[in-house]
């Protein structure tokens, strides 16, 4: 066994919320091949363990980015490299059918869960120099039928993307915007119909959205930009 | 239980594969080209009169110079890479006219020569060499190149803003025409430390570093970075990326 080819991030340590799983878990596996000590966090602890047995040695926290962001780091004394990844759908429903409540839990999850652990890693990111990417979504950038709640929360970590782009300094901060990628149980007709809205036929996969955000690590003059890997769904800004 | 092993030794992402940059004998194109043979792929590189500063680049990686005006001679440039080579994989138009009294924000200074110049190279060019090499190429990867004035405006790049914005469109339109087979990408790049600099007086390239909030031009190797990120996803296309510092935010 020799040592790890791409080494470039040895020595930077790096929190991927919501770590263990889907596409969090490709970026959690991408970071620490790239030499990483990676910390991850997530609501289920099974989940956590088994990205863990399956990546490496990779450091675990139970951790709800909604509401455990000072718990989550009290275990951080240093951070190169902050992923906001954690978030998701939780309905799916058009603008009459979404009421206030479900708006609200949509944000929570999808925004403040973001707002909160960016501001807890400020500090650390400022002492290192180090950079944020967030994970937004194709239809952040022009809405889809996802609802209307999660369209405008993607929009709205965009737009908090560009603007903490000029006002962090140094730290760099970038998103990433998957379109369609399958990490659960999707029926097949959803899944055509996901791949229908690229241009490729296809949905992405975990591995291809990790690759953007090693780029958008990696690539130190990137910063405020919102990388597409969506297989071509949206091609405007 | 013991961990699983960091990975192993990976093979070189552009193993095998062959691309073209055009405009390759300086600036951000020869970073393009180093940054590719460096992933191992064989690179051709382009030039329209620098034919020595063509060969030095040629000659660090082993790769081959060819000579061509990309507005005029798109189809035999193609031809001589397939020819050298046996395969193109991966284009990169980056040949583009910078001529700095094309930079002015004097409407009367623009003429019909400076028009048919820049569009001729950076529009025409484009679209020749990308449709010449989509005939050749079995999948593939096409890299256009554009800049900040496109999205934004820009004072005193009144033909060359018009011409990169026709780039971003291009971008797009070919990307539609020419999927799933081949990805067609835009880098719309910021300052970045190459030529140009040479003739940007000091106070005025400190009065763009401060509207830069990562405080510095970017350096030819993060433009390479860019570029091979592009070469090498299959799931990118039709996307512009912005690589500026963070100056437009756009």
């Amino acid at each position: 066994m020799g040592p790890p080819m791409d080494n470039s991030l040895a020595g930077k340590t790096a929190l991927v919320t919501g770590g263990s799983r889907g596409i969090g878990k490709a970026i959690t596996k991408a970071l620490f091949h790239a030499g990483a000590r990676v910390i991850i966090c997530g609501r289920d602890p099974k989940s956590l363990i088994a990205a863990a047995k399956e990546i490496g040695e990779i450091i675990c926290i139970p951790a709800d980015v909604r509401k455990d962001v000072k718990k989550l780091f009290r275990f951080i004394d240093r951070l190169d490299i902050l992923v906001n990844n954690a978030g998701g759908m939780e309905h799916y429903k058009d603008f009459e059918g979404t009421d206030l409540a479900a708006w609200k839990s949509t944000f929570e999850l999808n925004l403040f869960s973001a707002v909160e652990v960016t501001r807890a890693a400020l500090p650390l990111l400022l002492k290192s120099k180090g950079c944020i990417v967030n994970i937004a979504s194709d239809v952040g950038r022009r809405p889809f039928d996802m609802g209307p709640d999660y369209c405008a929360a993607k929009a709205a970590l965009i737009s908090l993307t560009r603007y903490l782009a000029g006002e962090c300094a140094p730290v760099r901060v970038n998103a990433v915007a998957p379109g369609p990628v399958v990490t659960g149980p999707w029926r097949p007709e959803q899944v055509r119909k996901a791949a229908s809205r690229t241009l490729s036929k296809r949905t992405g996969t975990p591995e291809e959205v990790a690759s953007a955000v090693l780029f958008a690590v990696k690539c130190g003059y990137l910063n405020g930009a919102v990388c597409g890997v969506d297989g071509g769904a949206v091609r405007t800004p | 239980m013991k961990a699983p092993a960091r990975s192993q030794a990976p093979e070189l992402p552009l193993a095998g594969k062959v691309a073209l940059v055009t405009g390759g004998s300086r600036g951000i194109g020869a970073a393009v080209a180093r940054a590719f043979a460096a992933a191992g792929a064989k690179v051709a590189i382009n030039y329209r009169k620098s034919r020595d500063e063509a060969q030095a680049v040629a000659d660090m990686f082993g790769g081959a110079a060819l000579k061509g005006d990309v507005g005029r001679d798109a189809d035999p440039l193609i031809a001589a890479v397939v020819k050298k080579f046996g395969r193109l994989d991966v284009l990169v138009n980056n040949a583009g006219r910078s001529d700095p009294k094309a930079w002015t924000e004097d409407l009367e200074a623009v003429t019909d020569e400076m028009w048919d110049e820049v569009l001729d190279t950076d529009l025409r060019g484009t679209f020749r060499c990308s449709r010449a090499a989509a005939r050749v190429m079995k999948k593939g990867k096409i890299i256009n190149v554009t800049s900040i004035p496109a999205l934004t405006g820009e004072r005193e790049a009144i033909v060359y803003s018009i011409a990169k914005a026709g780039v971003l469109g291009m971008t797009k339109s070919l990307a539609m025409r020419l999927a799933p087979r081949i990805q067609v990408n835009c880098m719309a790049f910021g300052s970045i430390e190459t030529g140009w600099v040479q003739w940007l007086p000091p106070a005025k390239r400190r009065s763009y570093e401060s509207a830069i909030p990562v405080a510095r031009f970017g350096k030819p190797e993060e433009v390479g970075q860019l570029a091979l990120f592009l070469a090498t996803n299959d799931w990118v296309t039709g996307q512009t990326y912005v690589l500026d510092g963070g100056e437009s935010r756009v």
